[in-house]
């Protein structure tokens, strides 16, 4: 039954807030994507797969809205958008930007300027918690696929925080 | 990456250890992934640690459904065949070794719902964040307030510091039919009258800690009241804990031993 759905859909808030929250860097945003996601779902409940898991079904719906709407974003040429500048790596700008920031709010800026499938294997894999296997079934691609993804990602963020300036208040874990 | 992950088993982590001893630049990148894995989790751990905001659940409970054939609950993201409503069994069986003072809940007959999860939400009483009062099915992040406690925090620990706030206690650990250890653990109201608002199982993962099954015990009113939860959020429930084959709860001691040994 729909109701059924819907609570299921209310116990999964939480990780699908989590997750549209590394997908678009913003709680407002990601409240809007996860309920566009929720409304989706429920219209087409009928095309849940019985015997498949909800939270893949659920994180696929999410997905595609949201790339859905960054091309949506692009055709419109809201090229001022940071979710779709491509990956930058401008150093002294990095630098400027990142001025006495604590090193949470440089991983979230620079997580929303990598690639798109980087944030996704990224939000997937490490703000999310699933094993590799489970973030390769929820995308659908290859597992290496997802390694190598995750991994470049990782490397980025790495360079990234050790060349970046600490804030005082920041976790003091500095390179 | 694996590794920095947890993701491999103890046998391929002791051989890459030895591979990699004194490999200064190995050892670097097992840090930056370590270091990049702990930060990004814990810079999105916000949506976990809140109450979702009632317009989304709002939306959630009025959205239309195309639902046309119906949607069986007890298939609904579960493809291990594990049928709803099927077995029930009372939390006072798997209780009985508790410590005294943390029976409160004793004498509440309720199961966990493996199926059926609710979301265990309360008014947000102690501001953003401050409460940690949500609990959904699935991963804890690390660095979130419940991670902290799965992971470090010995059974009958409060895991915030403040009294008039919800806080989550576990009230037993076990070793599950698979070895893996289990705690189970409830939302407590406040540390005063310690009354059950929810509980749930989670069961550690290698990399990490996993919410297996929760339910609602009861809630607070809009003035604080406590409300025993309505048979309806307790429906299509089944005996959880016989799934996963939970075993004797584990002594102090042996609990203890397993805290220091990071549940390996």
């Amino acid at each position: 039954m729909a109701d059924d759905l819907r609570h299921e859909l209310v116990a999964l808030l939480p990780r699908l807030r989590r997750f549209a929250y590394g997908l678009c860097g913003t709680m407002d945003e990601a409240d809007d994507l996860v309920q566009a996601a929720c409304e989706r779902a429920l219209l087409r409940s009928d095309q849940f797969m019985p015997g498949t898991r909800l939270d893949s079904w659920m994180f696929r719906i999410v997905q595609t809205i949201w790339l859905d709407r960054l091309r949506s974003a692009k055709r419109r040429k809201m090229v001022d958008d940071p979710e779709i500048l491509d990956n930058v790596a401008d150093d002294d700008r990095i630098h400027e930007r990142t001025e006495a920031r604590s090193d949470l709010a440089v991983i979230r800026e620079e997580v929303a300027r990598l690639p798109t499938e980087q944030r996704l294997v990224l939000s997937l894999v490490v703000v999310d918690g699933m094993s590799y296997k489970e973030a390769a079934s929820t995308l659908e691609i290859p597992i290496g696929t997802v390694m190598s993804r995750l991994a470049r990602a990782r490397r980025r963020l790495a360079e990234i925080l050790e060349a970046a300036p600490r804030a005082p208040a920041a976790s003091g874990k500095s390179a | 990456m694996s590794y920095a992950d947890g993701l491999l088993s103890p046998e391929e982590a002791r051989a890459l250890e030895h591979a990699i001893a004194g490999d200064a630049e190995a050892l670097r990148l097992v840090e930056q992934f370590r270091r990049t894995r702990d930060l990004v989790s814990e810079a999105y751990a916000e949506p976990f640690n809140e109450v979702p905001p009632s317009r989304l659940v709002e939306a959630i409970m009025k959205a239309p459904s195309g639902n046309a054939s119906g949607t069986d609950a007890a298939s609904l993201g579960h493809a291990d065949g594990a049928a709803a409503g099927a077995r029930i069994l009372t939390f006072p069986d798997l209780r009985r070794a508790r410590p005294a003072h943390l029976a409160l809940a004793a004498s509440m007959i309720f199961a966990l719902g493996f199926g059926l999860a609710n979301l265990l939400a309360l008014p947000d009483h102690g501001g953003r964040g401050a409460g940690a009062t949500a609990l959904a099915v699935g991963p804890v992040p690390a660095a979130s307030p419940l991670g902290d406690l799965l992971e470090h925090r010995a059974g009958g620990e409060l895991s915030g510091s403040g009294e008039a706030a919800p806080q989550f206690m576990v009230v037993a650990s076990f070793k599950d039919g698979a070895g893996r250890f289990c705690r189970e653990l409830e939302l407590v109201a406040d540390s005063q009258s310690m009354a059950p608002l929810s509980a749930a199982i989670a069961c550690r993962e290698p990399d990490g800690w996993v919410v297996e099954g929760a339910a609602r015990i009861a809630t607070l009113d809009d003035t604080g009241g406590y409300r025993p939860a309505s048979a309806g959020t307790k429906d299509a429930i089944i005996g959880m804990e016989r799934l996963l084959g939970l075993g004797e709860p584990l002594t102090a001691e042996e609990e203890a031993a397993a805290l220091a040994k990071r549940w390996r």
